[in-house]
């Protein structure tokens, strides 16, 4: 449970202090740092889209977010929780595709 | 477990599709990183949607600290020390608001909307330097004074606007970039005058004689110069009149044999418009009542000016106040360092467009029909200044390039195979934020009119009001003296300077008035002078008079008048075109033996109080029935020629000219036969279009709506089909399907001992989609209110939501 946190946490913090590209530079580190993780894939893809719904959750206490998702999204052809599920799915992706992409080699 | 090769390749090739359509986009999608970052992406919007209630920032240049504060409507009132100190918030503030709309409206002006936008509007940046409009803005800020106070304001507001750049948060960064993946350009004193230019462009265009060389080329010279005549045959013109609105006698002559040096100029051109015009009419109002006709014995001011509606909207409100020397209220436009409309506390004004003609067109006579380096000039070859545009995509490729040709008149262009050159008067101005500023410090109507003497292009109907009780009009702009015959609604011969303009209108000549006997004044854009009085040429494209009818009507029939009765006639329904043309539709309908349409379609037109009410069916019936009649007397012209309502309204009264002929059919038609079939096809095709009014009703608001589009026309950023009072020539006057036009700004000013301000705008303060502010007083324009402006004299006394303090950067 506290990986998973430490996990969410990691995603989150790197996002904010460096921006979206960091999601899969902390995924491909946590795969190779976190060797007692049994699906690190998974952890990952959850990790990443649980931090950015922390920082949506913050953005929702700055202001409106459903005028966001609202006209954002439909600017990029998007109902507002489409929007929305996409950018919990993107950095899932993201960190997804990162994790599995750099697991280690060699069976442990 | 060891992944398996293909697995491990496949989440490489997923990851790498990821990165590219974070960081690049695909297809139509925006890069998707910088959208959906919950941090620095769009989400970011949120936190941007609603200032602080207080914040601070540091800014260059600032000669003492400056107190910005938003009061309920997020209306900027700027306290500073000194006017650059103030022209340089009001660009921070701006910015703060509205930068992307900035970035657009001086991109518009330059030619460089294809840097932002990409090729798509490549044909609109060609249009733009095309016309000269790159180059002017270049000659005329090097034309500049380096030094004054014009300069220094400039340069001030392009300062303010890099400042906010500078210091913007990466959450702030307007969604437009977002989904455009680019960034905000600087600011600096050229991008403002391409925004004044970007002005004129909208604003004083006119192809009349090309309209009138269609024409010419159909029915021959002298009935084409009668289908566009100078003047109209009803007036009701700018300067106070006595009396009701003039006729003039107005001879429509029959269509003749085709004007072959027409035809063959015309050949050489390409078709560039077809359909006959539907009477659009769109345009801006003002009067002001002195105050011996009001209720409180306090002079009255109204502006409504309308242009394309957009969000964000054309305008940005603010306050301007510099102790001794400044205390100014209105609309800016974004980019322009300047309160256009307003008032300060002795002093109101608005403008109406006037559609006086600044740009004429001139046939030249090249070396070489193809790359032309020379023109003929006085039995001489002259060279052309040629200047090289380059266009460029979003990534700085090169998406074309034009080589531009001037002569000593302005641009040259190729239309067909022959080359036109053009002057425009707007090409040869900048001094109008000048004028602006002065008389922002004017303490009475006349200085008021003082300060502005000097601007130039476009020319407005400048009406003024003050404390003292003056009213005061004056068109106001810069008049070109044409030689010959003085007509600028022909092209004319470009082989000799004999055809060239001789000089300007000496601005004692402007039409003015000032205090008038009959204790109104009132413009909405119609010709200024009756042509009775008019010494010479002004232009020939001028709008119909029936928004100058309807609001001279009303203000002849009110003597303690109120701002609330000013505030409804802004929205006024009712129409002096309808009021004109229903009579006869009726008449022709009464003596033509009725079928069951035209007997429905008479019980409707005659039951009808001739108001564009949204809940109106009359307005329907009457707009298909106009178009239906303009279809059957304009059967002799092409498609491609747009006849104005002017010969219409001739025609009217001249039942057996041969125009009213419908030359389709064996048969010899008159007016009447032509409206009154107009009137029953006009019925027959609501019906079809609406089913029968009894069943649903047809509802003006059905077929007539207001569109507010965003700037790049994205719709969830939009407000679409808005239901509107109001039609063709109607005081809020929109084209029959609607359309994107209308009342942009709209004032009304009580000049009493403590002067009492409305206004609204179809829109928002803030460019930001997410913020409350965006579209927040399009309800109350919709319902035709206006909200009570704040003009504190102080800080203190204002209860401002949000306070920004700027404090000059060390």
């Amino acid at each position: 449970m506290r990986r998973a946190l430490l996990l969410t946490l990691a995603f989150a913090g790197a996002t904010a202090a460096a921006g979206w590209w960091a999601v899969p530079v902390v995924a491909a580190v946590w795969v190779r740092v976190a060797p007692r993780d049994r699906a690190p894939v998974r952890s990952c893809m959850a990790g990443a889209a649980i931090g950015w719904a922390l920082l949506l959750g913050w953005d929702a206490l700055q202001g409106p977010v459903d005028a966001v998702a609202r006209k954002v999204g439909g600017a990029v052809g998007l109902p507002p929780w489409g929007f929305v599920l996409v950018t919990l799915l993107f950095p899932a992706l993201l960190a997804g595709a990162a994790a599995q992409g750099a697991r280690p080699p060699v069976p442990r | 477990m060891r992944p398996r090769p293909a697995v491990r390749a496949g989440a490489l090739v997923l990851l790498g599709a990821l990165l590219w359509a974070g960081a690049r986009g695909t297809g139509v999608l925006p890069p998707l990183g910088p959208v959906v970052d919950p941090v620095r992406g769009a989400w970011g919007l949120a936190a941007s949607a609603k200032f602080p209630r207080h914040a601070e920032a540091s800014l260059a240049g600032l000669g003492a600290g400056v107190r910005v504060l938003y009061d309920d409507r997020a209306v900027a009132h700027i306290f500073a020390a000194s006017e650059p100190d103030a022209w340089r918030a009001l660009g921070y503030v701006t910015a703060r608001d509205r930068l992307f709309q900035l970035d657009m409206q001086a991109r518009a002006g330059g030619g460089t909307l294809s840097e932002l936008l990409g090729a798509r509007v490549l044909p609109r940046d060609r249009e733009t330097r095309g016309l000269g409009m790159a180059r002017a803005a270049e000659r005329l800020l090097a034309a500049f004074p380096d030094t004054g106070e014009t300069r220094a304001s400039l340069e001030a507001y392009a300062a303010g606007i890099n400042g906010y750049i500078d210091a913007m948060p990466a959450r702030a960064l307007p969604i437009e970039y977002r989904l455009l993946d680019r960034r905000p350009a600087r600011w600096s004193p050229l991008r403002t005058l391409q925004v004044l230019l970007q002005m004129n462009y909208t604003l004083s265009r006119n192809d009349t004689e090309l309209d009138y060389l269609r024409a010419a080329a159909a029915v021959g010279d002298t009935a084409a110069a009668a289908l566009f005549p100078l003047d109209w045959p009803v007036q009701e013109p700018v300067q106070p009149s006595p009396g009701e609105p003039r006729r003039l006698p107005s001879v429509v002559p029959p269509p003749g044999a085709p004007d072959a040096a027409a035809e063959a100029l015309l050949a050489a051109m390409p078709a560039t418009r077809s359909g006959v015009r539907d009477a659009p009419d769109l345009g801006s109002n003002n009067w002001a009542v002195a105050p011996a006709r009001t209720r409180d014995r306090s002079a009255l001011l109204a502006g409504d000016p309308h242009l394309e509606l957009t969000l964000p909207s054309i305008w940005y409100e603010a306050h301007l106040v510099v102790p001794g020397v400044l205390d100014a209220y209105g609309v800016t436009i974004p980019g322009l360092p300047a309160i256009v409309i307003g008032f300060n506390r002795d002093v109101a004004w608005t403008f109406t467009n006037s559609e006086a003609d600044l740009m004429d067109r001139w046939v030249e006579v090249v070396d070489d029909s193809l790359r032309p380096t020379q023109y003929r000039l006085d039995g001489a070859w002259v060279p052309l200044e040629r200047r090289v545009e380059v266009y460029r995509g979003p990534r700085g490729d090169t998406l074309a390039v034009d080589t531009l040709r001037f002569t000593h008149r302005g641009p040259m262009r190729r239309v067909g195979t022959r080359w036109f050159s053009l002057r425009w008067t707007a090409l040869e101005t900048a001094g109008e934020t000048a004028g602006f500023h002065r008389s922002a410090r004017a303490t009475n109507a006349h200085a008021w009119l003082d300060a502005m003497t000097g601007y130039q292009a476009p020319p407005q109907n400048m009406l003024v009001a003050d404390r003292a009780g003056t009213i005061a009009i004056r068109t106001t702009g810069r008049f070109p003296i044409r030689a010959g015959d003085g007509r600028g609604d022909r092209v004319q011969d470009g082989t000799t300077r004999a055809s060239d303009w001789t000089g300007d209108w000496p601005p004692a000549a402007y039409p003015q008035a000032a205090a008038p006997v009959q204790g109104y004044l009132a413009s909405a854009n119609q010709e200024p002078l009756d042509p009775r009085d008019q010494p010479r040429y002004l232009g020939a494209d001028w709008p119909a008079p029936w928004r100058a009818l309807r609001i001279n009507q009303l203000l002849r029939g009110d003597s303690a008048v109120t701002p609330e009765t000013m505030r409804r006639w802004q929205t006024d329904a009712g129409s002096a075109r309808a009021d004109w043309y229903v009579p006869y539709f009726l008449r022709a309908a009464g003596i033509r033996p009725a079928d069951t349409a035209l007997a429905h379609a008479v019980k409707l037109l005659a039951a009808w109080d001739r108001r564009y009410a949204t809940e109106s069916d009359g307005p329907v019936l009457f707009e298909a029935a106009a178009r239906a009649a303009a279809a059957g007397l304009w059967d002799e012209l092409p498609a491609v020629s747009t006849p104005p309502a002017a010969p219409f309204v001739a025609l009217l009264d001249d039942p057996s000219n041969p125009w009213w002929d419908d030359h389709r059919t064996p048969l010899i038609e008159r007016r009447d036969d032509i409206l009154a079939q107009a009137l029953a096809d006009g019925y027959r095709t609501t019906i079809r279009e609406y089913g029968p009014p009894e069943l649903l009703g047809w509802g003006w608001s059905r077929v007539h709506w207001i569109d507010i589009w965003h700037l790049l026309r994205i719709p969830s950023l939009s407000a679409e089909r808005i239901a509107v009072s109001g039609g063709p020539s109607t005081l809020s006057p929109s084209s029959v399907t609607g359309g994107s036009e209308g009342a942009s700004w709209r004032m009304v000013v009580q000049l009493g001992p403590e002067l009492r301000a409305w206004g609204t705008y179809p829109g928002g303060q803030s460019g930001n989609p997410a913020s409350p502010r965006y579209d927040d007083r399009i309800a109350v324009w919709t319902r035709g209110e206006l909200s009570a402006l704040r003009f504190p004299r102080r800080p203190e006394a204002l209860a401002a939501e949000s306070e920004l303090v700027l404090r000059a950067a060390r």
